[in-house]
């Protein structure tokens, strides 16, 4: 069994609008199933400056939703949208897994974020699935 | 198999990353031994003027901003870290706060490591960051 760390990022380049929702695909690689470990998180209201709110250690956007779907079983991994505050966190204080989840490879994970501010635009957000590639060779 | 380790740390530092611009370095590990990456560190100066006038912000806040997007390459196999350039806030820690790989990193001796900062920031100049690779040297 060979593992290898890796970090997937679902990258929101065009930020989530107040109010709206976005979908991001991450693909997972064909080569190996991963374990997912710990998710991290990073936003940017403003992506022309720095922010206090953005940059403060463990700052958080309770009103931000995510819902993860995985390909690979057919279905979510929640029963609903579940508040990033409760799935990710930072790299300095990660959100850590009670145990690895798996994610087969050649599947996808479809992560959705919903904004439920109502006049707060995200310009920029990504979140990170932090774990290992493992493979039989 | 290896007869030894030793606590070892890689910097990989970069001067002026520009508002809206990528900035590269190749960190060259050495040849005496493999490298086992254990903690991936980063910080980052708002400003290398005098500290005393700095804003709060930029000492309290953990020296990671969210528009600093990081990506690795290990140029020998072609290998990336992530699935793309991806925020330091997500995958950087500090000394104090440490960011713990889920799984060790191994890096053979003389590997020529791609390092890319993206500043996504369009108002703001970074003077200095550093990446920094904490681990183990691995002796044969």
């Amino acid at each position: 069994m060979r593992k290898k760390f890796y970090g997937y990022t679902a990258s929101f380049d065009s930020g989530v609008p107040a109010a709206g929702q976005v979908t991001v695909n991450v693909p997972i690689d064909k080569g190996s199933n991963f374990e997912f470990i710990k998710g991290t998180s990073a936003i940017q209201t403003d992506v022309s400056d720095i922010v206090t709110i953005d940059t403060i250690l463990g700052r958080q956007f309770p009103a931000l939703r995510v819902w993860v779907y995985d390909t690979g079983r057919g279905a979510y991994i929640t029963d609903k949208p579940v508040s990033i505050v409760n799935m990710f966190g930072t790299a300095q204080y990660p959100g850590i897994l009670a145990e690895p989840l798996l994610i087969l490879a050649g599947s996808g994970l479809n992560v959705t974020v919903f904004n439920d501010y109502p006049a707060d635009a995200m310009d920029f957000i990504q979140l990170t699935f932090l774990g290992r590639k493992v493979s039989v060779r | 198999m290896y007869k030894g380790s030793s606590l070892f740390w890689y910097n990989a530092p970069f001067r002026t990353l520009l508002q809206s611009s990528e900035q590269s370095f190749t960190l060259q590990t050495q040849s005496d031994a493999d490298f086992e990456c254990q903690y991936l560190m980063s910080n980052a100066c708002l400003s290398l003027d005098n500290v005393t006038t700095f804003p709060t912000d930029t000492i309290l806040n953990g020296l990671h901003y969210s528009g600093i997007l990081l990506q690795v390459v290990d140029e020998n196999s072609g290998d990336r870290w992530f699935s793309e350039p991806t925020s330091m806030v997500n995958v950087c820690g500090t000394a104090q706060c440490p960011s713990v790989l889920p799984q060790t990193k191994l890096i053979s001796r003389s590997t020529s490591l791609h390092v890319t900062l993206i500043n996504l920031y369009t108002g703001r100049d970074f003077p200095l960051l550093n990446i920094t690779f904490f681990g183990r040297k691995l002796y044969t």
